[in-house]
């Protein structure tokens, strides 16, 4: 913890001064991670090429470009009754500019059981995962997990049963692109056998995607690729919201009866005055 | 190139330094009020707001009639987007913010939100603005109606579910009752009578809530704030609930029965190209 005066030397030394190495407007020039965005990057790199160059600290090979994009294509999910999608879309309902909606769309998306939370927890499990398999055999600290009764993140669906078309759908391309896998994607792999046995719910994709950007050229050390990456996918999954702004009669998105709230609280009753 | 300031102007807020460290205030005046000495802890949080945006202390007949608005609009029930959109976000783990930002988001919306205030104060002041600039005696309001009427719907005026906004009737009775009925509110009224020759629609709560706050003298950006603030207390609460129960307790409307997509082919949207 910092002393009060190393505090005020921090607010003395960041006055007036910011400090990245991201990129900025610099000598009128627009550059990104020591490219300059005009002459260097505008038609040489994709989106995707040009967060990818952020993410790895240099310009991605064509094989995580088509990752990264293949994850994009696989994430489109534009079912309205996704609790993120449909958050954007009662945005557009209620007549909120599109930028908004999307704000409320990525805003519910940090949730623990769909979408950037889950990822993240999906991460924390791998991470120690690995850490307590350093040691010992992964069958037996799936024992143990299973034995504490522990959650498995990464693991089931909260809407649909059976195996995870995105992950079988991925894991072939992996092998049909001869993809190096890592520690955390061979771990992925070996356990996942061992839980759908055991209780029966199949890895879902977050677990193939996390285990991806752990592994490496990515090696997520912190939360900020998964998050930017996950965030990146979801894009495409909120048109919905650009749908029902194009209905500019505003109508009603899933209206609900007065007898659809089933109310718990106090008896009626009255004001003293 | 025009000069870029580096110093933040405020009327509302006015700190003085401490001697030994030039980031910390020793003393902060809102409106020229001591905030932590005078004002803190005697007099309520809707008071303080009325003297941040206004610039002095309510009376405490415009306290009684600045809370009786912020009261009528605090909750417009669970079933309500604004709401839903926030609980939908909180069934999922998302963390409190996130959720508010998502309700906020619906909470803003032209259909009913803020949005929508802001509209029905602007037209009230721009029909004051062209009345009062009319020298014609009688003045007739109906062309400047029109005017407003070829946009389908006039701001501040339609239906809630499909009848009419009671919630609205009450806010103006209250307001008659105990004469806080100022210009605006009557030019309001004025026009519903007006338009209720040619149509079914009639006065929404938002647009009781606009016109009330530009007879206290609010501009029609703090009536949108104001509006989007009042409620959010109620979607505080209906989200914290969410937070007790599993995400399966809170509807997913994920059946087949719900959905009704209506498919392009790939083919068919390929033609359009």
């Amino acid at each position: 913890m910092k002393t009060k005066q190393e505090s005020l030397k921090q607010y003395h030394d960041c006055y007036n001064t910011i400090t990245t190495s991201l990129g900025g407007i610099v000598d009128g020039k627009i550059d990104f991670c020591g490219e300059d965005v005009i002459d260097e990057l505008a038609g040489n790199l994709t989106q995707t090429e040009s967060i990818l160059l952020w993410a790895l600290g240099r310009r991605p090979t064509d094989l995580e470009t088509k990752l990264m994009d293949t994850f994009i294509c696989m994430n489109i999910y534009p079912d309205m009754r996704i609790w993120s999608i449909r958050t954007g879309a009662y945005a557009a309902a209620s007549g909120a500019p599109l930028s908004s909606c999307f704000g409320a769309a990525h805003a519910a998306a940090n949730s623990k059981i769909f979408a950037v939370g889950a990822s993240l927890n999906c991460k924390r499990f791998f991470e120690k995962f690995a850490e307590d398999s350093t040691n010992r055999p992964a069958e037996e600290i799936v024992e143990e997990y299973l034995g504490k009764g522990l959650f498995f993140p990464g693991f089931g669906r909260p809407l649909i049963q059976g195996p995870d078309e995105r992950y079988t759908k991925l894991s072939e391309l992996l092998k049909e692109w001869h993809y190096p896998l890592g520690t955390y994607t061979k771990l992925l792999f070996k356990i996942a056998p061992l839980i759908t046995k055991h209780k029966n719910i199949h890895p879902n994709y977050a677990a193939l995607f996390v285990t991806l950007l752990l592994d490496p050229p990515f090696c997520c050390d912190d939360n900020k690729i998964v998050v930017m990456a996950h965030y990146m996918v979801s894009l495409p999954s909120y048109l919905p919201a650009c749908e029902i702004k194009e209905k500019s009669e505003y109508v009603p998105l899933l209206p609900l009866k007065v007898s659809d709230i089933i109310y718990t609280g106090k008896a009626k009753r009255g004001t003293a005055g | 190139m025009k000069k870029l300031e580096n110093k933040i102007k405020t009327s509302i807020w006015c700190e003085e330094a401490a001697a030994h460290n030039p980031f910390y205030a020793e003393k902060s005046y809102c409106h020229g009020y001591d905030f932590y000495n005078d004002l803190l802890g005697n007099y309520s949080w809707a008071e303080l707001v009325f003297l941040h945006l206004k610039g002095e202390l309510p009376s405490k007949e415009s306290n009684n009639h600045f809370n009786l608005l912020l009261t009528a609009v605090m909750n417009p029930g669970p079933r309500d987007l604004q709401n839903r959109a926030a609980m939908s976000a909180a069934i999922g783990g998302c963390p409190v913010g996130g959720a508010l930002t998502a309700g906020f988001s619906c909470a803003m919306g032209e259909l009913q939100g803020g949005l929508a205030v802001e509209a029905v104060m602007r037209m009230l002041l721009d029909i004051k603005k062209q009345a009062d600039q009319d020298t014609a005696f009688p003045f007739s309001y109906n062309a400047l109606i029109d005017r407003y009427q070829n946009n389908e719907q006039i701001p501040g005026f339609g239906f809630l579910y499909a009848e009419q906004d009671t919630q609205a009737v009450r806010l103006l009775k209250l307001l008659q009752k105990r004469q806080w009925d100022g210009n605006f509110v009557r030019l309001l009224v004025k026009i519903e009578t007006i338009i209720a020759e040619k149509c079914e629609h009639r006065i929404r709560l938002y647009g009781v809530f606009g016109a009330s706050l530009l007879d206290l003298g609010f501009s029609p950006e703090q009536g949108h704030g104001l509006y989007m603030l009042a409620g959010g207390a109620s979607m505080l609460g209906f989200l914290s609930e969410r937070y007790t129960e599993k995400w399966y307790e809170y509807p997913t409307w994920f059946s087949d029965a719900v959905y009704n997509y209506e498919r392009k082919s790939g083919n068919e949207h390929n033609k359009k190209q």
